[in-house]
């Protein structure tokens, strides 16, 4: 008896033993310690190489108290046949193996973006580590390694102000555009759309901003800014847009969410209203071989800066005011469709909406869909603007100031 | 009776429910969306429907006599030789299917979540927790499904609430207007898994405590199921859009990925493995518990628990020979997998059920 329980106790302590060797799940086990948190990955070519270039976190400046004279990123630099290749590359320099699974931004180099990206996507999609909650951008006029090693005031990681940045100006003020890994390869693949990603811009000299002494100066010489979108035709980068151009394009993809526009008054200065509510309805039909699109925006606004003598206690007035924006924005959206259609590339997804209009007539067109979207497609568009408060004052002084001033001539 | 165990209907109902959704939850979006591309919804639906015509049948031959198991019912039906080699026949069906699922979760975790885990690791782990099961019986396997059903249930449902603000319906239009064909194809290996699948439940069905009450909840437990794989398939071409689906090997658990509330509630797409984790095992199990039934019934031997062990290693060492790669298993599951599941699961139960039926009225007319 006492035997059988010794028996029952030896085996359970070996049961336990075992457990304690197969469930301690630390087969891969990596410690904060022991990997170097990717923030931002660059991507260039060099010759026929590609050229990674990667922002790492250095955990110490970051969450430590003691105040160093070293940066808060470090970037280390690869190259390889492939980007996979390059990523790995990265060891040899970095003390640590790349973790990627926070990454914020994947910048790339014009030069490479016109070259064609689907490479690099490929293997983005293909890791495990790499999520689909990072944004996409392009460095205008530049490299990508320029723009991961500018360091950033406020921000210590620059890849966190480029990402705070970007969802910023997406918020208040739609010439920019954050776009994210399936969206991106979703409109590469689309035969009905095409890619348009954000672009970057190194303000001042990128040298400099690579120094810890730009972010010592209360105004840094060298900022990074986010502006104008940047259009692709299947992989490859092909031009920029203007500004108007920016934010036509979100207003027809729905992505505005707060902006202002302005126009002048009847008798010299300006007037801006804040645009806080926007939704474009866009429909298509094809007949008789003919695309149509049909882009209806319906936008309410508040008046948000008067800079001429304008009388806001009429309705009346309002209701000019209003048309007046709508005549403007209708026209701005025109033109900048218009120049984007001469560019060759459906970034508005115009042929997304025919295919779901008319699928039938959409597969005898959809081979050639950029050029009918060029030279054939009509583009009508309708916008209704409702300005419903006028801020916390409603009549402008300037109109006081104005009288006072011609009473003293 | 080899098997002394019973188990309650509502058990019955969940263990139907996780082992449709077993493995299909996380391999269909891709199978499907990759013919029918935003289609792939239709698709779910149309095989839900023929599902339900599967179950239908079964039941048909359940009723035959429901208090003989599957094993017990061929030898019955066709007699004791010819019997014996239709349960050879479902016997090696059963031991294929149990290794495939698991090599599949083995497959899974080392792509996604633990990747540099040797696969052989996890196979092991899953298989003895399922040995265990198989070992306490029947009953202990329904009792623990229903304590780890609301895990799986909630966690599915939580990924489809949360996802919700991410879906882009325009993803899915214009409906039926393209791929028509490939969305009738699809339903062919969209079938083999889980539907294909079920016959195992004939083996089970003798152990429910009650018999009418039982037949329904076969048609509760697959109808569900199928309604959350379908919605799961909407949800992933509307979110991540058909050819994103298409091209993802574990589409579902994308998905999970994608869920973002106010830049707070995030990264919690192991939510979706949880899910999955619980519903395979229930899958393995019944497999493997149903394996060891049919081969106790055939060896002649007076317990499931005396061959459990040594063939749950031969199930381990088959998941691992069984596919040398992820593109080979792809291609079995999609163009191979659906004539052998539909002679094990629809040909060889409808003969069970034409012979029987003959037999029956040839005995009403010799009584007569």
């Amino acid at each position: 008896m006492v035997n059988q329980l010794m028996q029952k106790k030896i085996k359970s302590i070996c049961v336990i033993i075992i457990l304690t060797v197969l469930l301690s799940g630390c087969w891969d086990a990596r410690e904060l310690s022991d990997i170097a948190i990717a923030t931002a990955l660059g991507v260039d070519k060099e010759g026929d190489q590609i050229l990674v270039s990667a922002q790492i976190l250095n955990p110490g400046e970051i969450a430590g108290n003691t105040i160093s004279t070293r940066t808060a990123v470090s970037t280390y630099q690869a190259k390889g046949s492939t980007f996979f290749e390059a990523i790995r590359k990265l060891t040899t320099i970095a003390p640590r193996r790349i973790y990627l699974a926070h990454l914020r931004m994947i910048i790339l180099g014009e030069e490479f973006a016109r070259g064609g990206v689907a490479d690099v996507l490929d293997f983005i999609s293909r890791d495990h580590e790499m999520r689909t909650d990072f944004n996409f951008a392009i460095a205008r006029e530049n490299t990508a390694e320029n723009v991961v090693q500018v360091l950033t005031p406020l921000e210590k990681i620059p890849a966190n102000k480029i990402f705070g940045n970007l969802q910023a100006a997406e918020e208040s003020w739609a010439g920019v555009s954050a776009v994210k890994l399936d969206e991106l390869i979703a409109s590469m693949t689309s035969k009905g759309k095409e890619a348009s990603v954000t672009g970057l811009w190194v303000i001042g000299d990128p040298e400099f901003g690579t120094q810890l002494e730009n972010v010592e100066a209360s105004l840094s010489p060298t900022e990074i800014k986010t502006d104008f979108i940047g259009v692709f035709k299947n992989d490859r980068f092909v031009d920029w847009l203007n500004e108007e151009q920016s934010k036509t394009l979100n207003r027809i993809k729905n992505k505005v969410k707060n902006t202002i526009s302005w126009v002048p008054c009847d008798d010299g200065g300006k007037v801006a209203i804040e645009v806080f509510k926007t939704h474009a309805n866009v429909s298509g039909s094809m007949k008789k071989g003919i695309p149509k699109i049909n882009v209806d925006v319906k936008s309410e606004a508040n008046v948000g800066d008067v800079a001429c003598a304008l009388n806001l206690t009429k309705p009346k007035e309002l209701r000019k005011l209003e048309s007046k924006f709508e005549k403007s924005i209708e026209e701005e959206m025109k033109t900048s469709i218009k120049k984007i259609q001469e560019m060759g590339t459906d970034v508005f997804g115009f042929g997304e909406v025919i295919h779901r209009a008319s699928p039938k007539e959409w597969k005898k067109v959809k081979g050639q869909w950029n050029e009918i979207f060029a030279n054939e497609l009509e583009v009508k568009v309708n916008v209704k603007i409702k300005i419903r408060r006028t801020g916390t004052i409603n009549q402008s002084f300037l109109k006081e100031i104005e009288e006072k001033r011609k009473q003293g001539e | 009776m080899i098997e002394k165990g019973k188990i309650g209907v509502r058990q019955f109902t969940v263990l139907v429910l996780m082992y449709t959704l077993g493995t299909a939850v996380i391999i269909l979006p891709s199978l499907t969306a990759s013919y029918a591309h935003a289609n792939a919804w239709i698709t779910m639906v149309i095989a839900m429907l023929i599902g339900i015509g599967i179950v239908f049948m079964l039941n048909c031959v359940i009723s035959i006599d429901w208090k003989k198991n599957l094993f017990e019912l061929s030898e019955h039906i066709l007699g004791k030789w010819v019997g014996k080699a239709v349960s050879v026949l479902f016997l090696t069906y059963i031991l294929l299917l149990t290794a495939t699922n698991l090599r599949q979760i083995g497959e899974f975790i080392t792509t996604q979540v633990t990747v540099e885990t040797p696969i052989q690791f996890v196979m092991f782990i899953f298989m003895m927790t399922s040995l265990i099961g198989v070992r306490l019986g029947l009953e202990v396997i329904g009792r623990t499904s229903e304590i780890f059903f609301p895990y799986a249930f909630t966690s599915l449902i939580l990924l489809l609430i949360l996802v919700a603000p991410e879906a882009d319906f325009r993803n899915v239009q214009p409906v039926l207007q393209e791929d028509i064909g490939g969305t009738f194809l699809a339903v062919i290996p969209t079938l083999t898994t889980p539907y294909l699948e079920l016959f195992i439940f004939l083996a089970i069905f003798p152990y429910v405590h009650r018999f009418k009450p039982a037949k329904k909840a076969f048609y509760i437990g697959v109808i569900i199921g199928s309604v959350i794989l379908t919605l799961i398939t909407l949800m992933c071409l509307a979110v991540l859009g058909p050819d994103f689906t298409a091209r993802q090997i574990f589409p579902s658990y994308i998905l999970g990925k994608k869920i973002s509330l106010a830049n707070f509630l995030e990264r919690i797409e192991i939510l979706v493995a949880i899910a999955w984790f619980f519903t395979i095992f229930f899958k393995i199990t019944l497999n493997f518990y149903v394996l060891n039934l049919g081969m106790s019934h055939f060896f002649n031997l007076k317990s499931t628990k005396t061959l459990s062990t040594p063939l749950a290693f031969i199930i381990i060492i088959m998941g691992i020979i069984l596919f040398t790669d992820i593109i080979y298993y792809n291609e079995f599951v999609a163009y191979y997998a659906p004539y052998y599941s539909a002679t094990i699961g629809i040909l060889l139960p409808m003969l069970l059920l034409l012979v029987g039926f003959i037999r029956k009225k040839k005995k009403k007319s010799k009584v007569g």
